[in-house]
């Protein structure tokens, strides 16, 4: 009864102690998502052909000299790998659309709406089918470095188009639909072009999945988001600013015309750097973020990690999912992505904050 | 507090806009009201001044300094604009909307006293029941209200309002006009408000600016603006100037 009263009391008092107590509340919900996130990723090295007690996996990650060579080549060589990707993955798709659905003012901007992930296939296409080598001495790295430089020139002619007099953030949008299609376009003549093998290839690859995951690209993954992440949360105040309008931004003291450009940059090498290692993971980096709008609304010092976290708890829990439909067989995950997550964004879209889309 | 303006004029691809404005304003305390047809270039001048447009020649000072001898952040600090509409879907709450505008925030701490200062104006413009309410779920006069909070939160020397009352009723028109002026005078600062009512202009402001086709026609208090044979002719109306029981002057126009 007492505590019911006080949080009345807490509700009702005045607007300092509710932003207060509001951003406390904020806190918590990320807090609890890294819980969640925690709990996902260690399911997530557990689950298997062979299952390993929870207790066994924690040990071969903590203590690896006191486990047996068979599981900690399960634990170290196959599983860990792939779980952490899946995260580092999700936490780079989950940012680069928070700040893509930012800086564009647009709730439906991602890297997928801009042609992002459609340029990095048709760059694993040309090495798959024609063995095209973008970049001398890629070695075994061929498709994921082609996907990558593909990717990244078309971040780039889109930073062009940004650099033109007169073109909005709904032009941008537009030329990205474009570009999305033009890209569709080719990789369909390759396709064609393809022979059998070199078809399942293709089709594979843009189905998105974990089993590329190694060592040396999680480095690459942490690289980025340690490029990224930091210089997100240092414009926190500009990002948040900018979703008002430009006006409001550039009357509050904000550059938006540079801040949009870097944001687009970095923006990129996230996004290109995700897919080329993966393979074309829909959705993800349009549902988190709108999840963590949901939960914390638009203020990025909480909207930004809550992107990360939410889309890393979709790419762990999703992992978990494609091993667990039909056991000894795992699904691509983009396929399982994209499946769950389309009747998922049609049902936020017809639920909550109908505003907040338009 | 000197702002000197000083033949500014500028241009679009296709039309030009400002011809060689020249305003001067060395009084602390003085409220400014632009008016003017539409598309007269009020809403570019202020946007000039706020350095958020490039003029084509000319320039604008404040106590001796330029917007190129000081940055846009700096300017910003100090040359306040509040741009006419203000429509945001963002999921913000009018609270943090407010705070925004108070301080650049870096990393989550945000300091107690920006957070009081949002909470005073809240109260100040009655509109604290709406604190943590979404921008986007505002209506548009209480989304005008949010933006003029952001304007008032903030501590410059030259506020640039841009028709800041036209999504308000009549109660909240006045309570407005009553804040900008006595928060222009406590403060000794110069505000600049672009108004289509003329009368609200001649009750609240201490000095009236007539433009038209980009230039000033006319510049002095409310009596020397409307007795000019030029108002009439840049609205295209007839003018009546009467004065009201309560000794306020008022106008009154037909075709």
């Amino acid at each position: 009864m007492n505590m019911q009263f006080a949080s009345d009391d807490l509700l009702k008092g005045d607007t300092s102690t509710q932003f207060i107590f509001r951003s406390f509340k904020r806190k918590i919900f990320i807090l609890l998502s890294i819980f969640l996130l925690i709990v996902s990723f260690i399911i997530d090295v557990s689950w298997g052909p062979s299952f390993m007690p929870i207790g066994e996996v924690l040990s071969a990650i903590f203590n690896p000299s006191e486990a047996s060579i068979q599981t900690n080549v399960i634990i170290w060589d196959l599983r860990l790998p792939i779980a952490i990707i899946a995260i580092l993955v999700g936490a780079m798709l989950g940012c680069a659309g928070a700040e893509m659905q930012t800086i564009l003012n647009n709730p439906l901007a991602d890297p997928f709406t801009l042609g992002i992930y459609s340029a990095a296939g048709f760059g694993a296409a040309l090495a798959i089918v024609f063995q095209v080598n973008l970049i001398p001495f890629a070695g075994p790295f061929l498709v994921t470095v082609n996907a990558f430089v593909v990717a990244l020139s078309t971040s780039f002619v889109i930073y062009a188009f940004t650099r033109m007099r007169g073109v909005t953030t709904e032009t941008m949008v537009l030329v990205g639909i474009a570009l999305m299609f033009t890209f569709n376009a080719l990789l369909a003549l390759m396709q064609y072009a393809a022979s059998e093998v070199q078809l399942t290839q293709i089709v594979f690859w843009m189905m998105g999945s974990l089993s590329r995951a190694s060592w040396p690209k999680i480095a690459v993954c942490v690289a980025m988001l340690a490029i990224c992440v930091p210089y997100f949360m240092s414009r926190n105040w500009a990002l948040t600013a900018l979703r008002m309008g430009d006006d409001k931004a550039a009357s509050l003291g904000v550059n938006v015309k540079r801040l949009r450009i870097e944001m687009l940059i970095l923006i990129s090498l996230l996004a290109a750097t995700a897919v080329s290692f993966v393979g074309t993971i829909a959705f993800v980096g349009l549902v988190g973020p709108h999840i963590a709008r949901m939960i914390v609304g638009e203020d990025q010092r909480f909207f930004l990690p809550l992107s990360a976290i939410s889309s890393g708890l979709m790419m762990s829990l999703t992992s978990i999912l494609s091993k667990a439909i039909n056991p000894g067989v795992v699904y691509p995950i983009g396929m399982i992505t994209s499946l769950i997550g389309v009747p998922f964004f049609i049902s936020l879209i017809l639920s909550v904050r109908r505003k907040s889309w338009q | 507090m000197k702002l000197e303006i000083k033949s500014l004029s500028f241009n679009y691809p296709s039309k030009k806009v400002l011809h060689e404005i020249d305003i001067t304003s060395d009084r602390a305390g003085e409220v400014i009201a632009v008016i003017g047809p539409n598309a007269t270039g009020k809403s570019t001048l202020f946007r000039c001044i706020a350095g958020l447009l490039k003029p084509a020649s000319g320039r604008v000072m404040l106590d001796g300094k330029t917007l190129q001898s000081v940055g846009q952040t700096i300017w910003s600090q100090h040359v306040c604009f509040t741009p006419q509409f203000f429509s945001s879907n963002a999921a913000l709450t009018v609270f943090e909307t407010i705070l925004l505008a108070k301080k650049h925030m870096h990393g989550w701490k945000v300091k107690q006293d920006d957070i009081d200062a949002v909470s005073a104006i809240l109260a100040q413009l009655n509109i604290d029941h709406l604190a943590q309410t979404y921008i986007s779920d505002l209506s548009g006069g209480q989304q005008q209200m949010t933006s003029l909070a952001q304007a008032f939160v903030r501590e410059p020397e030259v506020f640039l309002l841009d028709e800041p009352t036209s999504a308000l009723d009549l109660k909240h028109q006045l309570q407005i006009m009553q804040t900008i002026r006595s928060v222009t005078h406590k403060r000794n600062i110069t505000t600049f408000v672009a108004l289509h009512d003329l009368n609200l202009a001649a009750r609240y402001a201490d000095r009236l600016i007539l433009m038209r086709e980009g230039r000033i026609i006319e510049d002095g208090n409310a009596m020397e603006v409307f007795n000019s044979p030029q108002l009439a002719e840049t609205y295209g109306v007839n003018v009546e100037i009467y004065e009201t029981k309560s000794g306020v002057k008022a106008i009154s126009a037909s075709l």
